[in-house]
């Protein structure tokens, strides 16, 4: 069943981040959102391992914050888009953690590049000192 | 063995944890097989650009037996 862009638009789930347990809880119900959405299978997973990295990255480094998952539309293809903010240390040059390789903590360096090729659009606003937002786009394909 | 095929996602501090893992008991002598990656977590993985390195892996815990009978010899 695939829903309509218009009939989904607007649904909305809101989950605050604070432990491990929320970052499950997060890409389960980003998972089930994407799959109302009509993605699929393996397009649910990309979205699922999306927010578990953009949710990994709130507890290293701004240790809480918050997910919006929402339903959207673009066209006819209905979509889903991905809000992940914190009150974090923010990010002091956006331009350089995009570059694949670069980390500050101890990961593999993948974070923000990583997350970005598994998504469709990709956009990073960051005020050091204030916090960051991290905001994915992903359209189902016919 | 390791047999990972109940996981739904390995983001980058999974397969971390799993590299760690992996690496901390080659140093004790053990022979190391991580088995059943999904297919789809695969490709998440390697969109994501994660690899396992020079970790054997095996399809299911029949290969992953297989492989390591083949190394024990």
């Amino acid at each position: 069943m695939h829903a309509t862009a218009e009939g989904i638009v607007g649904r909305e789930d809101r989950i605050p981040i604070r432990s491990e347990v929320d970052i499950v809880e997060a890409r389960n119900r980003g998972r089930d959102l994407a799959r109302e959405a009509g993605f699929r299978s393996t397009d649910q997973t990309l979205i699922a391992t999306a927010i578990s990295e953009v949710t990994r990255n709130i507890i290293r480094y701004a240790e809480e914050g918050e997910v919006i998952l929402r339903l959207t539309g673009k066209g006819s293809r209905p979509g889903i888009v991905v809000v992940a903010m914190d009150s974090g240390p923010g990010i002091p040059d956006i331009e350089q953690a995009l570059e694949d390789g670069y980390t500050t903590g101890r990961s593999l360096g993948l974070g923000l590049p990583g997350m970005r090729r598994l998504m469709d659009e990709f956009q990073v606003e960051s005020e050091v000192g204030e916090g960051t937002t991290v905001t994915m786009w992903k359209w189902t394909t016919r | 063995m390791i047999d990972v095929s109940v996981l739904d996602v390995l983001d980058s501090f999974a397969t971390r944890t799993l590299q760690d893992a992996a690496e901390m008991l080659s140093l004790r002598g053990v022979k190391v097989v991580i088995v059943g990656i999904q297919p789809e977590v695969a490709f998440a993985m390697v969109q994501l650009g994660l690899t396992l390195g020079d970790i054997a892996t095996a399809l299911d815990l029949d290969e992953g037996l297989a492989l390591l009978d083949e190394r024990i010899g």
